[in-house]
């Protein structure tokens, strides 16, 4: 009996450490009230806390100043706000989900303009709205008009494809300018294919063999 | 049996000269004086009970002296096996020395790897830093086995984006020039984005 409660307890997975004992641990104190006042103001809002309590850990092991770390919680909290209003007007009456919200606030911190994150949201399910405002990104940064990559990104969802298969679309236009072709032609070429563009391959067996799980820590 | 010239017990017990004896059976008395020379000296050798005493009266060797002897003497080893035994044996050191050094590690439905690679000739250790451990420099290292300067860590993440950076000897935070992705980090530094899919995809 002792050995099952025993072996019960191992296998039980770890519970998530307290985001109020992570930041104590790790933000300094001069920072510490400011950001958990952010956080609990998330959270009231509804909003997900875990990218505010990650970007305070991540501007204490960058040695920031505590000023920084507030300045740089507060400025993700922002984008949280941003992103969630954006997805919600894309689709009245639709809750987004917390993925989604930090998905699209991470492509709002890449550059993305709130209006072509709203394009992409009101046509894309909520579950590939992340991975879409990612794919526009990328075409975005190699010179594709963003009405253009917004139009190939929902055309290439329409066609079946989801997730991060959105982002092997990217990839292909990517790879027909790396061979010569202008950003228009690119985007018909692409287009053209869909939806069989290419998937990267998986990793090899090696990879997996010898892949270990990072800690402490967490992902969202 | 045969029978000894009479004369030639005359000689050996004294009682007639050799040199009255003619040839033939003076070389029998010669062989005959051979023999007795040689088994009077087979009885001069100790016997095996002489000897096994004469040992036993020599001072017992001291534990140097048997442990050397242990050592240095032949030893006798009678091993029984059963040849299925052998067989398993055979199969173990094989897996041992040819089979895959490290299991495959269980990945959730959820879970993929993403495969870090970095390019920094003249360092002593990078590590790959993010969300995903707490931004610590010191929880997950990557290798550089072959010292070539690339250094790389395959690493188990939940499928979706995650944003990380290199750690170079502890201290230097650099941004990954190859990612393609970056995002202000909102402390004067982008972070790199990876996205990471299921594995069996």
């Amino acid at each position: 009996m002792i050995a099952l409660v025993a072996a019960l307890a191992l296998a039980a997975p770890a519970p998530a450490q307290d985001p109020g004992v992570r930041l104590a641990a790790r933000v300094p104190a001069a920072a510490r009230p400011a950001v958990d006042s952010i956080v609990r103001a998330a959270a009231a809002d509804s909003l997900p806390t875990a990218p505010l309590v990650e970007k305070a850990l991540e501007g204490s092991a960058k040695h920031a100043l505590p000023a920084s770390i507030v300045a740089a919680v507060a400025a993700t909290a922002g984008r949280l706000r941003d992103a969630r209003a954006v997805l919600r007007s894309a689709r009245p009456g639709a809750r987004p989900s917390d993925a989604a919200i930090t998905s699209v606030a991470d492509a709002l911190g890449r550059g993305l303009p709130l209006a072509v994150v709203r394009k992409v949201a009101a046509g894309a399910a909520d579950g590939d709205v992340g991975p879409a405002v990612h794919a526009v990104a990328d075409l975005m940064l190699t010179g594709v008009p963003p009405d253009s990559g917004t139009a190939l990104i929902l055309a290439a969802a329409r066609q079946g494809l989801h997730g991060l298969r959105l982002l092997d679309v990217s990839a292909a236009a990517e790879h027909a300018l790396q061979q010569g072709a202008t950003p228009v032609q690119a985007v018909a070429e692409v287009r053209a294919m869909l939806p069989d563009v290419p998937a990267p391959p998986p990793p090899p067996r090696r990879a997996l063999r010898g892949a270990t799980r990072p800690s402490p820590g967490r992902s969202r | 049996m045969s029978r000894l010239d009479p004369r030639i017990h005359q000689v050996l017990d004294g009682e007639l000269p050799r040199a009255g004896l003619p040839a033939a059976l003076d070389g029998v008395v010669e062989r005959l004086e051979r023999a007795a020379a040689d088994a009077a000296a087979l009885a001069a050798a100790p016997s095996v009970a002489g000897r096994v005493m004469a040992a036993v009266r020599l001072p017992a060797p001291g534990r140097a002296a048997r442990v050397w002897r242990w050592f240095t003497a032949r030893h006798f080893v009678t091993l029984e096996f059963r040849p299925v035994w052998s067989l398993a044996l055979a199969v173990l050191l094989a897996a041992l020395l040819f089979g895959p050094g490290q299991p495959e590690p269980a990945l959730g439905a959820e879970e993929g790897v993403a495969q870090f690679v970095a390019r920094f000739p003249e360092a002593r250790s990078v590590a790959v830093v993010g969300p995903f451990n707490d931004w610590s420099p010191e929880a997950t290292p990557l290798r550089d086995d072959d010292r070539d300067g690339v250094w790389n860590a395959d690493v188990i993440l939940p499928v979706g984006q995650h944003e990380y950076m290199f750690v170079v000897d502890g201290a230097r935070w650099v941004s990954d020039p190859l990612a393609g992705r970056w995002v202000d980090d909102g402390f004067g530094r982008r972070n790199a984005l990876v996205f990471v899919r299921a594995a069996d995809r």
